[in-house]
């Protein structure tokens, strides 16, 4: 048994907030089942995580750039913390999950689809991706991160009357487990290596180690766990090559649920990810820093020619999805190799950007979802700036920032990125970027030609309730904000340090 | 890596146990077919009727309700042997466990997973 910190109930308040609203919309979903009951506990869900998003940024600056460890072995290693880091993630993961749920009410509508356990598994998916931010013991890491992975399969397949969210919904569970496997495998070799599952031991383990005998004298067991470990963590990232699970995935699942496997859960996964490594592997980062800058260039280069290759704008975006995450592992790489190189604050902004500018793109796919249609054929789009401008000017500004181009988040993002390769040394790696980006401009055109050059077929309506459009505006803002005024969300983001920066 | 030796040994005797035993078994078994013989064995009764049937759902939800239980033991036991030590924070602990598991069965419940005849 660990020491609590003294204010333990009040740092895990919003944690705490999620799980009630878990169990409370379970048993309320099972005792009533009209529509309109459902549709209130829709409402009810949004209010939870904007309780949580007020109390986790209430947290957030009581704790300011320090680092209060709410739970802590006999030792006094941590095992859930709340730093800068750990509250910054949590409030792209709500901000992500806010918008999901006001995207939801359509789809769930149009698919007859509306359950209360939709909501309950989208609330606990959020509570697993909390822990996954804040943990920083290798079992308390992996709660979290079953709580979230168990959340989402159940969601990836919540169509369960279509083949293809079933069948999606299964490639991504079998794979996930054994990845989860295989993590616990991996996470057995390393505390078998280092005596501790907690990642301050590991580092210090790992530090004392080095200074006798260089990084040979880690050995071979803790070499093998790591990069089981790794391999775990890409999976759950999607990273190339083990992305296979992904376009099934996201193109069977229903829609609002695509936008939130993309952003949210990916994001947990690069928290998680940016924490062992930087954290507890810091000292090793000799040893993983090459193999993640060839997965990175893997990832980028096929994430986005494969993207090129899809008629299907769900699987497009999944593979682009893809895409981003290479992105993103650039700036991990350039964390690992300099810790100064600002490659962790890069990571953090570009999964805040990311969310906004795809939450946005899956938004306008379920604007033209309508009954047995999902929406999601590149000939939807077409003539949609005749029909509809504005949603169609919404759809490039998305497609502009995806594609990296100012004045949007995705921009920054990129451009963050980028300096942060640069920065560590990793010319590569930021050439590889910048030639990807270029190419998947190709990709996010097809759209904009489409929706400008094509007539439609036929008159089709295009509608949904104000919500979709409530989520839609907070994405457009989202994404012009941190393009065009990005230096509050910088400076929160320099804050962020991880490992051997502090 | 010395210490990994006996693991190492184990490890090989583990792997070789299953080829062995099926080696020596084809070797030296005599190979008489007939027709009862291929039948999928089950106890001595004669074979009815497919075993490729439909197998009604409530048998799944009872698997599932029983898991909530059994996993409520299994955590249940480690805490009662070190109870003593993990004190009034491991008290709390398992009684928030214990919620949670009571409302994933009231949940059941009131879904109807306990209503057999419909």
């Amino acid at each position: 048994m660990g020491s609590l910190h003294p204010a333990f109930w009040h740092l895990v308040s919003p944690e705490l907030v999620l799980v009630g609203f878990g169990v409370l919309f379970l048993l309320m979903s099972a005792v009533k089942s009209d529509d309109s009951f459902k549709e209130a506990l829709g409402w009810l869900t949004a209010l939870g995580f904007a309780i949580t998003l007020v109390l986790t940024l209430q947290i957030s600056a009581a704790v300011g750039g320090g680092r209060v460890a709410a739970l802590a072995s006999r030792e006094g290693y941590a095992s859930l913390v709340m730093d800068p880091f750990s509250q910054l993630f949590k409030v792209v993961f709500l901000v992500g999950a806010l918008l999901s749920v006001l995207m939801s009410f359509k789809s769930l509508r149009v698919n007859r689809a509306l359950t209360g356990e939709y909501f309950t598994f989208l609330v606990l998916a959020v509570f697993g991706m909390m822990v996954m931010a804040s943990g920083t013991d290798l079992l308390t890491l992996w709660v979290g991160l079953e709580t979230m992975a168990l959340s989402v399969y159940v969601l990836a397949a919540y169509l369960r009357r279509s083949a293809a969210s079933v069948e999606g919904a299964f490639k991504y569970f079998l794979l996930g487990a054994v990845s989860s496997g295989f993590y616990l495998y991996g996470a057995s070799f390393v505390y078998g290596a280092t005596g501790s599952v907690h990642l301050e031991a590991i580092r210090e383990a790992l530090q004392a180690r080095i200074a006798h005998g260089g990084l040979e004298a880690v050995g071979f067991p803790f070499a093998a766990g790591l990069v089981i470990l790794v391999v775990a963590l890409l999976f759950k990232a999607a990273l190339v090559p083990f992305h296979w699970w992904t376009p099934d995935a996201y193109e069977g699942a229903a829609t609002p649920v695509t936008g939130f496997m993309s952003v949210a859960p990916k994001a947990a996964a690069f928290a998680m990810m940016l924490r062992v490594l930087l954290e507890g592997l810091g000292p090793v980062a000799g040893l993983w820093t090459g193999l993640l800058s060839a997965v990175a260039i893997a990832t980028m280069v096929w994430g986005n020619v494969a993207a090129m290759l899809q008629d299907n704008v769900k699987r497009m975006l999944a593979y682009s999805s893809i895409a981003h995450a290479g992105y993103a592992l650039v700036a991990v790489v350039a964390a690992g190799t300099a810790p100064r190189s600002g490659g962790v604050g890069a990571a953090l902004f570009y999964m805040g950007a990311y969310a906004f500018m795809n939450l946005g793109a899956f938004g306008l796919v379920l604007y033209l979802e309508r009954e047995g249609c999902a929406g999601d054929r590149l000939d939807h789009f077409n003539g949609l700036v005749h029909r509809r401008p504005v949603l169609a000017v919404c759809m490039i500004l998305f497609l502009l920032s995806l594609g990296g181009i100012p004045p949007t988040a995705g921009f920054m993002g990129k451009f963050l990125v980028f300096k942060a390769a640069v920065d560590a040394g990793l010319y590569v790696l930021a050439v590889v970027l910048a030639v990807t980006s270029v190419i998947s401009l190709y990709y996010y055109y097809r759209i904009v030609l489409r929706m400008f050059l094509r007539e439609a077929e036929a008159e089709e309506p295009v509608s949904a309730g104000w919500p979709l459009g409530a989520a839609l505006a907070a994405s457009v803002a989202g994404t012009l904000v941190l393009g065009l005024y990005a230096a509050p969300a910088l400076e929160w983001t320099a804050r962020v340090v991880l490992g051997g920066a502090h | 890596m010395m210490a990994y030796l006996p693991i190492g040994i184990f490890l090989g005797i583990a792997l070789a146990i299953v080829p062995l035993t099926l080696l020596i078994g084809a070797l030296l078994r005599p190979r008489r077919f007939d027709y009862v013989k291929l039948q999928p064995y089950e106890c001595g009764i004669e074979m009815r009727e497919s075993p490729r049937g439909n197998v009604s759902v409530h048998f799944f939800l009872v698997a599932v309700v029983f898991l909530v239980f059994d996993v409520e033991t299994i955590f249940l036991f480690p805490w009662a042997v070190a109870f003593d030590r993990l004190g009034l924070f491991g008290v709390v602990e398992v009684f928030v466990f214990l919620a949670l598991l009571v409302a994933a069965y009231l949940y059941a419940w009131l879904k109807g997973a306990l209503r057999w005849e419909e």
